[in-house]
């Protein structure tokens, strides 16, 4: 009996050793680039009309660039006549595993949101050639990826021609003599360094003499840290106006050091205006939605380029608010000078450098 | 050679059969009832249950990746589940799996990216070296402050934990930071140190492999070899052990490093075969999920197989029944609780073997 168990035991382990053995084995030609090819045509008929799916680096029902990337993704579902997939976590790791499911699954777009994601892509994307993948605000840098650039300085830019000339503008409450502005950032990461070099270049296209204050909160998801950066900046160091791009719930906690000191902020991504009102002088809008709606009717119209494509003023997906809720106290001079500046960035008189 | 002698020496057949059974018949009425609840409370929400768990399945073997995807989620579980077996077994209540997975997996990347121009076959084994030691040095604080005041692992693991974590999150926002990455994380792993796929357009990688060996070793380790029984005498009750002559300490030092070793050896595979550098934050707490894992196995090695199978399948699945029924994936998490609530009440298990036992006598 005693034998019999030992090679009932003996087979188990034969038969386990066997089974995780076995794809080794017989996956071994996969690796061959043919191989690999050929079993991507089998999962993307490509009669079968486009399908796309989304896979934000996040939710789009929370962050407001996510919620404009889902309002975009949905538009061009209504447009184009596809199913909505959207795969949606805020777990690092399951950001790779939704968009190799979403590739699995034989989506032929899939279009990734965040620049957190680049990894994901970039290491997805070779193991499925025939599908196409575009990423939000970072170049993965395949052959069948595209990075949606924006550029955020050319917004920014604007948030801070216009800090520049208001900050100096006594008439309004608590705004001081010195030409000191801040920004606040969540981290010390290209896309917010891009609309820090924007806010630096508006104001010292203004007037050279303009100090700008920064600091980095480490997180985009800590509001209280934030605020005690934003606190520090207008209690210590002279500072009326505070830019912040924090990350939705960081910018709370900025526009709640602006409401009680009684200081300035600028906002970004959505319209942060009417948080604290008479006190946000303007938010740099990035409209995401445009730049994922088009990358999609890129995709239908059969012109799909891996690479990059940037999305700037002129392309209509970063520009700021119309300054509403600060009423008259933005003079009408101050408008128009904006309104200039704008212009002389669509038509390319004003290049906003980018930095890298 | 008395008889007595002999028969006490025979193998007992059909006691096995019947503590085999008892355990089968036990784990399939306790899946039964916790997919039953959460059944009803798909049911309640008002979705459709029969298609939530069809998709789930079809999410986690609806086809040969994702068989494959669902392996490469249990091969972390296996690890954190043995990491927990072999410590529970010496009665070491190792509660810092989480911090010693991070350790081990920062240790991987430190060698994957700081040593360049050696071949994989020398590159892969120096990181996944690198996990292991990584894994069993974070244990030494504890086992110092145990030997030393007797200060018990139950605490100091869990607090290493902490300081684990937040030790790698130092380490990749100042001198490992990698300027060019999105995340804080550390700069890629060289090619060399990433280990190989078992199949293209999955992440399923050899790591799965070295799980499965790990956990047949362990096997083997604690029902075959000398060391592992007198571990498991110490877990059974550590005084007789200490008078019977076991060393007590030894045993001990050697579970919490091993549980150490083999959880940051599950780190190193996750940086080596799924992210390819080491990420702040990474781990979607696999060191807990190790330890339910153990429980769920009632702490046997072999056992750990099934119940990480269990785990990679829910958490592959979970997202195809969320996108395709809008049943949302914590209905997961609360079928897993059932599972292991229903697995410590251990009600059902004495019923059926008295039931089993009346029917064989």
């Amino acid at each position: 009996m005693k034998k019999l168990f030992k090679i009932f035991v003996g087979l188990l382990v034969l038969t386990l050793a066997i089974t995780a053995c076995a794809p080794a084995v017989v996956e071994e030609p996969v690796a061959v680039e043919e191989a690999v090819v050929e079993e991507a045509v089998v999962e993307v008929p490509t009669e079968a009309p486009l399908t796309v799916a989304l896979v934000p680096a996040g939710r789009v029902g929370m962050e407001g660039f996510m919620f404009l990337a889902g309002e975009g993704y949905k538009k061009a579902a209504a447009e184009f006549g596809f199913d909505e997939m959207i795969l949606e976590s805020e777990v690092p790791e399951e950001w790779e595993r939704n968009v190799r499911t979403a590739a699995q699954d034989g989506y032929g777009l899939i279009v990734g949101v965040g620049g957190t994601m680049t990894d994901a892509i970039a290491n997805v994307a070779p193991e499925f050639p025939d599908i196409h993948f575009a990423l939000v605000d970072s170049n993965p840098g395949g052959d069948n990826t595209v990075g949606l650039i924006s550029q955020e300085q050319e917004g920014s830019f604007l948030a801070g021609a216009l800090a520049a000339l208001m900050t100096t503008d006594t008439t309004l409450e608590n705004m001081n003599e010195a030409k000191v502005i801040g920004f606040v950032g969540g981290m010390d990461v290209p896309s917010v360094n891009r609309f820090i070099s924007g806010y630096k270049q508006g104001a010292a296209y203004i007037s050279p003499g303009v100090e700008v204050v920064v600091s980095y909160v480490g997180s985009f998801r800590d509001p209280a840290k934030a605020k005690e950066l934003a606190l520090s900046m207008i209690q210590n160091q002279d500072v009326d106006i505070v830019m912040t791009v924090c990350g939705s719930s960081g910018d709370v906690g900025v526009f709640e050091a602006v409401e009680e000191t009684g200081a300035y902020g600028i906002g970004a991504d959505v319209n942060w205006d009417a948080t604290v009102p008479g006190h946000i002088l303007t938010s740099v809008l990035k409209y995401t939605d445009n730049a994922v709606y088009d990358v999609i009717a890129r995709a239908f119209a059969g012109d799909f380029e891996s690479g990059e494509i940037r999305y700037g003023v002129a392309s209509g997906v970063m520009d700021i608010t119309d300054m509403a809720t600060m009423g008259d106290k933005i003079s009408k001079d101050v408008r128009d000078r904006i309104a200039s500046i704008k212009d002389k960035i669509y038509s390319g008189e004003i290049s906003v450098n980018r930095p890298e | 050679m008395t008889e007595a002698k002999k028969k006490s020496n025979k193998f007992d057949f059909r006691g096995l059969l019947i503590e085999t059974g008892t355990q089968l018949l036990n784990y399939l009425i306790i899946l039964s009832i916790s997919l039953l609840i959460g059944a009803l409370v798909i049911f309640l929400s008002g979705k459709d249950p029969v298609a939530a768990y069809a998709a789930l399945w079809k999410g986690a073997f609806g086809n040969r990746l994702k068989i494959a995807d669902t392996l490469d989620r249990t091969t972390i579980m296996i690890l954190a589940g043995i990491a927990g077996t072999v410590a529970f077994r010496t009665n070491v209540i190792n509660l810092g799996l989480e911090g010693q997975l991070y350790i081990g997996a920062f240790s991987a990347a430190l060698v994957g990216f700081g040593l360049t121009g050696v071949p994989s076959y020398i590159h892969i084994p120096l990181c996944l070296i690198a996990g292991l030691i990584g894994g069993a040095l974070w244990t030494i604080p504890v086992i110092y402050l145990k030997m030393r005041w007797n200060i018990t692992e139950l605490v100091t693991t869990l607090m290493m934990n902490y300081i684990g974590i937040r030790f790698t999150e130092y380490l990749i926002a100042f001198p490992f930071k990698d300027p060019e990455a999105r995340m804080a994380g550390t700069p890629l792993l060289e090619a060399s140190a990433r280990l190989p796929k078992l199949i293209q357009g999955s992440t399923l990688n050899i790591g799965f492999i070295i799980a499965i060996v790990i956990a047949i070793g362990m096997y083997w380790f604690l029902f075959g070899s000398k060391t592992g029984f007198e571990m498991r005498m110490v877990g059974l009750n550590k005084d007789f052990a200490a008078a019977a002559g076991i060393p007590v300490n030894r045993s001990y030092t050697l579970a919490m490093m091993m549980s150490g070793a083999i959880v940051g050896l599950g780190g190193a595979i996750m940086v080596m075969g799924f992210f390819g550098r080491f990420l702040g934050g990474f781990s979607s707490g696999y060191g807990w999920d190790g330890m339910m894992i153990a429980l769920l196995a009632q702490n046997h090695p072999l056992g750990v197989l099934p119940a990480s199978l269990f785990y990679g399948a829910l958490a592959n699945g979970a997202l195809a029944m969320q996108s395709a029924t809008g049943v949302p994936q914590s209905v997961v998490v609360m079928v897993k609780g059932s599972v292991v609530f229903f697995v410590t009440v251990t009600v059902f298990v004495n019923y059926i073997k008295r039931r089993l036992e009346k029917w064989a006598a």
